[in-house]
Parts: structure tokens; sequence; C-alpha cells
């Protein structure tokens, strides 16, 4: 496990805990037990050996030790560690990954990865039954 | 870099043989240390064995080798796939990367492509964009 002090993670989900929900902090939080939902954080995020995650995380920077399925987004930096298991989409402006690490998905990495990063808005219209689609309103 | 080259157990001539994996079909055979190519006797498929230095700008259809690709700093390649047995990067790669070996991404390094690979280490401050499948195992 890294080293760090008890400062820079504030928060610390433990190895019996099994959290579901949205999670929203601001400085660090470290995970040991099951998470499922989302983590938006400008802070740290510390994925421990032992931790499972079904979750899409926004950090400021993340490190990876455990596994997860998800889509991962950091400002900063990901740091995959040789235990880490990861399945899902990444994008960060840099990235670390030890060798042993397992890991598939899309990456994007660099800081052009990150500023033109927005949320991709798909708009899907749904047919009618009389079988046309419908027509755009019109403005002005 | 050393050629990931196993010398085979018990045989007599076994410092001057190594077992090399097939590139195409991924079968395990001897051959010459000193041997710069070889012909797959299970798919009959010509594989090269030695190392490759990539020290300017090259576009190939493809780069094969059962050796180690260095793609140097100022080293840039386009190509549609490269097949290798281990690859370091410090320059620019656009292609589609299968490696049998572990990929070293050195932190200069640019890779725009899909990466398929037993073991991957990345330096903070690479650029990559593709998808990555990386610890699975290997692809024939």
């Amino acid at each position: 496990m890294a080293d760090s002090s008890p400062q820079d993670y504030p928060t610390i989900i433990g190895p019996d805990a099994n959290f579901k929900g949205e999670l929203t902090f601001e400085k660090g939080m470290r995970i040991h037990g099951r998470l499922e939902g989302k983590i938006t954080t400008t802070g740290r995020v510390h994925i421990a050996k032992e931790a499972k995650l079904e979750a899409d995380v926004e950090a400021g920077s993340l490190l990876v030790e455990g596994e997860i399925h998800g889509n991962l987004v950091a400002s900063d930096r990901i740091e995959l560690k040789t235990s880490a298991r990861f399945e899902g989409d990444l994008r960060a402006n840099k990235l670390v990954v030890e060798e042993g690490a397992v890991f598939t998905g899309h990456v994007s990495v660099g800081p052009e990865a990150v500023k033109s990063g927005q949320p991709r808005v798909t708009v899907q219209v749904a047919r009618q039954p009389g079988g046309q689609a419908p027509q755009p309103a019109r403005v002005g | 870099m050393a050629i990931p080259l196993e010398p085979i157990a018990n045989s007599p001539a076994g410092d001057d043989q190594a077992n090399i994996v097939c590139l195409h079909c991924g079968q395990s055979q001897p051959a010459s240390r000193k041997a710069i190519s070889v012909v797959c006797k299970f798919c009959h498929k010509s594989l090269r064995l030695n190392d490759l230095p990539i020290k300017d700008y090259q576009a190939r259809r493809s780069v094969e080798t059962c050796g180690v690709v260095t793609v140097e700093k100022k080293g840039q390649i386009v190509a549609d796939r490269v097949l290798c047995g281990g690859m370091v990067i410090r320059g620019k790669v656009k292609a589609t990367i299968t490696s049998r070996g572990p990929v070293l991404v050195g932190p200069d390094a640019e890779i725009k492509g899909d990466v398929l690979a037993p073991s991957l280490a990345v330096g903070a401050g690479a650029i990559l964009e593709g998808h990555y499948r990386i610890g699975y195992p290997n692809p024939t």
C-alpha cells in the first residue's frame, strides 16, 4: 500500500463496508470495501488492494490497487499499480501503469484528453407510432 | 534490451538455441540464437528474430519481428500494425500494436492506436489514445 498520512485521506471506507450511491467530497478518500455508484471529487481517491468498485469516478488524482468496473476521469493523474484490475474507459492528464496491472478499455491520456473531455451529449429521438420521425421545432 | 528468448531446458545445444513464439500462430519452437529469421514450422510464415531500432520516420504497412521494437526519441512509426516480441517507445507511434512481451512507454512518447500486450508500463507525461487490452493471455 502506498504511504500516506491520515490528512491525505480524511475519509475512509473500511474493508467491511458496502456502499451504494453517489459520493462527493473535497479532499481525499481511501476505499477498502465495496462501492457501487459514482464518485465525484477534485481531490484524491485511493482504491486499495481489497476494494471492489462498480463505479464511475471523477477525481483530481486516482491511485488504483484494487478492482474497478467503470469509467475513470482524472484532471491530474491515474496510477494503476501492479495489483490493479480495471475494466472501462480512462481519461487523464497523466497515466502511470506498473507492470502487472490488468486493464481493458479506451484510453485517452494527455493534456488535450482532459480539456476536450466534456461529456458527449447524445440525443435520441423516438419514432412515433405513425412511422414518421417527429419534425424538429421551429425557432424564431 | 535483451530478446525475450528462453534457453531450451535439457537440450544438448541449449546455449545455442532458444524458444521463440510465432507472432502469427502463437506456437513455440526452437531457433538458433544466431538466426536472423526462421520459418515457423507450424504456420510456415517467415519470422524475423532481430531487434528493430527505429531512429527516424518510417511509414510501413506492417512492422513484424519476434525481437524488441525500440522507437527512439526522434523515431516515428506510421503503420497499420506492429507485431513484436516487446516494445520500447520513446517517440511516436501510430499503429495497432500487438506485443507478446512488455510494452514500455517513455514519458515523452505518443501512441495513437490500439494496444494489446501482456504488460504495459507508462511514464507520466505520455500521450495515449486508443483501445488498450493489457495483462490478458496472449492472442494467437
